[in-house]
């Protein structure tokens, strides 16, 4: 009887430290892409803004250049599903959805049985301050916003993300 | 000694009146990232909560500089900002407006969302963010990446790998 419960803490122990790696890992690659985004703004003073003044046509991509906050809220004007879509975009791409401030899904989308909810649970991962959420738990407020009822009725959290 | 206080007590209200008005259609004097002023009256530019937060605090009394703003954009939102100083007049009308004002190409429109969102005008930032989101909906990613000039640096495994985390996402 000792044993086993000694061996689920164990259990619970490793589970603690992978998500910790993790998040760690995650953390690691953010910061990358944002060095790598502020080296090459360093590399070329003119920005991808002027160059688009001077030639509109040819290949600039300016629309990646908005900082995320910008791009959530354009990705918020979409339905879920053709926001998560942008992730195959391209790698700076890949995460943004993830920043999204609201999670519209359409009532079609909810009633998929193929539906992962688990990109609920990766959206809110992702996010830079801590919230309470457990993915078997989902309230829908009103027609489309789906909302992680943890987050309405406060009990204790299964992890928090920092 | 009577008439005179008499005089006071007209003069008094009237001038309370007149100090009002003129505090109301106060100019505001704003400087552009490439140093031209744009006067323009208080009710206009406190739209933007970033200049609103600025005369509530006292601090716009000289010309307020926007660095991150240049002078052809500051005009466009100028010019938005002129145009919602009464909502209420003509909603018709300011659609219209809002519609035409939106019709512009990517440069303009990106230069619009970054000064949307640094003096914080709501309505412009929505309005503007549903623009690129309307150039979004319904397209094919590789559509996207037209409109865009997106350059794809996945590799055919990442795409296929990224897919399949989501997959009912991509499915038609």
């Amino acid at each position: 009887m000792k044993m086993q419960r000694r061996e689920t803490k164990e259990e619970e122990e490793e589970e603690k430290e992978r998500h910790r790696i993790e998040r760690a890992n995650r953390a690691e690659r953010r910061e990358s892409q944002i060095n790598v985004r502020t080296k090459s703004c360093e590399s070329c003073p003119s920005s991808a803004r002027q160059n688009a003044f001077a030639d509109t046509n040819t290949n600039t991509d300016i629309i990646t250049t908005l900082p995320d906050p910008i791009l959530a809220h354009i990705l918020s004007n979409l339905w879920i599903a053709e926001a998560v879509a942008t992730s195959i975009l391209s790698s700076r791409w890949r995460t943004l959805w993830t920043l999204i401030p609201k999670l519209y899904l359409q009532e079609p989308d909810l009633e998929r049985p193929d539906l992962n909810l688990s990109f609920v649970e990766y959206g809110l991962f992702a996010m830079p301050f801590p919230i309470p959420y457990h993915s078997t738990h989902l309230a829908s407020i009103g027609p489309h916003l789906v909302v992680p009822s943890m987050l309405t009725h406060g009990s204790a959290p299964p992890f928090y993300v920092v | 000694a009577i008439q005179s206080s008499r005089f006071s007590c007209v003069g008094f209200p009237l001038a309370y009146i007149f100090l009002a008005c003129k505090k109301k259609s106060m100019a505001l004097k704003l400087k552009s990232s490439d140093n031209k002023i744009f006067e323009v009256e208080e009710l206009v530019a406190v739209q933007s909560e970033t200049i609103k937060s600025l005369v509530e605090d006292g601090c716009a009394n000289n010309v307020i500089p926007l660095p991150n703003v240049d002078s052809k954009t500051l005009e466009l939102v100028l010019d938005w900002c002129k145009n919602h100083v009464d909502v209420k007049l003509d909603e018709e009308k300011l659609k219209e407006y809002e519609d035409k004002f939106i019709e512009v190409d990517l440069a303009v429109l990106y230069d619009l969302l970054m000064a949307a969102n640094y003096l914080n005008i709501k309505d412009l930032l929505n309005r503007a963010s549903q623009k690129v989101a309307d150039m979004l909906k319904g397209k094919k990613p590789e559509q996207i990446r037209e409109t865009f000039n997106i350059v794809n640096d996945f590799s055919p495994e990442e795409e296929e790998e990224i897919r399949k985390e989501n997959l009912w996402a991509f499915e038609e």
